[in-house]
């Protein structure tokens, strides 16, 4: 299984775990775990027109939720994230790989885009300043015209708002 | 899987863009700056952090990985995968029963090789036993002895046969007499030309033509 490991490792890791629980090093254990549990349930795998990726991919969604129920994440975003982050397998299931995580990273990248279109521009702009563009905090603040501790500022509250408006549906 | 949470953090109402900020707030604002530098870093997260500060960085981190494709390294992937592997065959290894499918094969087969090692031996000692009694007397003789023999034992053929094919006016030339081959043309020529002259001489030759055939 190792070829298969070596090929799908990195999509699994970027566009299904580490989506969902935001931490690396988490990130990298439900990986390892998403393996072992392959290996050890590989006998339970059925060839039914799906590639074997949507099977891994099973495994690490229900992993990566396993983390945030046994670390006591609150509920609410657990529940967001089943959401917008559904667990279902996606809709072209026949399809390679790549282009399964290709779909699942451009689904990802809706989601959080939805969501930042519902929070205030200026929240909008300081994630997007300091997340996305990883721009230096004096940069960012140099950017919205504020100080340094009025940025963090926005930042913070950019973010609380972000997450009480992530999993919402209109 | 919808709980409520009435004192949820989550639920306060978040203070407009330009509210005026409180101490309280600059002092989380600061810490949780922190955090997302170390996320934007690479490092991982604090192991001792409150739950709204936990909830809140992996929100960043969820935004993040998302947007920005966060790669994983090929030293990293592989150190992941021989983990999942070191994992899986070490938990083998400490008495967790195989399954029965697996745990009968390797049994059976084990069964088999166990008498490998004697099955062989046996056939080998058998096969030696079988060549000892099929075998032919042996003779020691020396090479030419052996040879000879070989040729007087062969069976004999006809002088016609032989290499050097004799005719029967001539007889079997010895080796002796090899280099007489002329005198021995000469006889055979005279053969024929007797035979000829005597058959013309005796008006045979005629009646060959007529009667097919004449015996001497």
């Amino acid at each position: 299984m190792k070829p298969i490991f070596e090929r799908y490792a990195s999509p699994l890791y970027s566009t299904v775990i580490l989506p969902r629980l935001g931490n690396r090093a988490a990130a990298e254990d439900v990986l390892r775990d998403t393996m072992a549990a392959a290996m050890e349930k590989i006998d339970q795998f059925r060839w039914q027109g799906r590639s074997i990726y949507s099977w891994l991919r099973m495994i690490a969604v229900n992993k990566a939720y396993d983390v945030h129920r046994r670390t006591k994440r609150g509920q609410k975003l657990v529940d967001a994230m089943a959401v917008e982050l559904p667990s279902e397998t996606l809709p072209d299931e026949r399809a390679d790989a790549k282009l399964i995580a290709d779909q699942e990273r451009a689904l990802n990248r809706e989601r959080i885009s939805a969501t930042l279109d519902k929070i205030t521009p200026r929240y909008r702009e300081a994630i997007q300043l300091r997340l996305v563009e990883e721009l230096p905090r004096s940069e960012c603040a140099t950017r919205l015209e504020v100080t340094v501790g009025t940025f963090d500022v926005l930042l913070f509250r950019a973010v609380r708002s972000f997450r009480k408006h992530f999993g919402e549906r209109d | 899987m919808t709980t409520d949470a009435p004192t949820d953090e989550r639920d306060d109402a978040i203070p407009a863009h330009d509210a005026p900020e409180t101490e309280s707030e600059r002092h989380q604002a600061r810490a949780f700056a922190k955090l997302v530098d170390g996320l934007v870093a690479g490092d991982g997260t604090p192991p001792a952090l409150d739950a709204d500060q936990r909830e809140l960085i992996d929100v960043a981190s969820t935004v993040r990985a998302s947007i920005t494709e966060v790669a994983l390294e090929r030293g990293r992937r592989d150190a992941i995968i021989d983990a999942a592997y070191a994992r899986v065959l070490g938990a083998r290894s400490s008495a967790q029963p195989l399954p029965a499918e697996v745990s009968s094969l390797q049994a059976a087969r084990r069964s088999r090789l166990r008498y490998l090692p004697w099955a062989t031996t046996v056939v080998a000692a058998a096969a030696a036993v079988a060549l000892l009694v099929t075998r032919p007397t042996p003779a020691p003789a020396p090479v030419a002895q052996a040879h000879t023999q070989a040729h007087i034992d062969a069976p004999r053929l006809s002088d016609q046969h032989l290499s050097r094919p004799a005719d029967l006016l001539i007889g079997k030339i010895p080796r002796a007499a090899a280099g007489q081959a002329s005198a021995r043309i000469d006889l055979i020529v005279a053969d024929r030309m007797a035979g000829y002259r005597d058959l013309h001489l005796r008006g045979l030759a005629a009646k060959v033509g007529k009667e097919g055939g004449v015996s001497r």
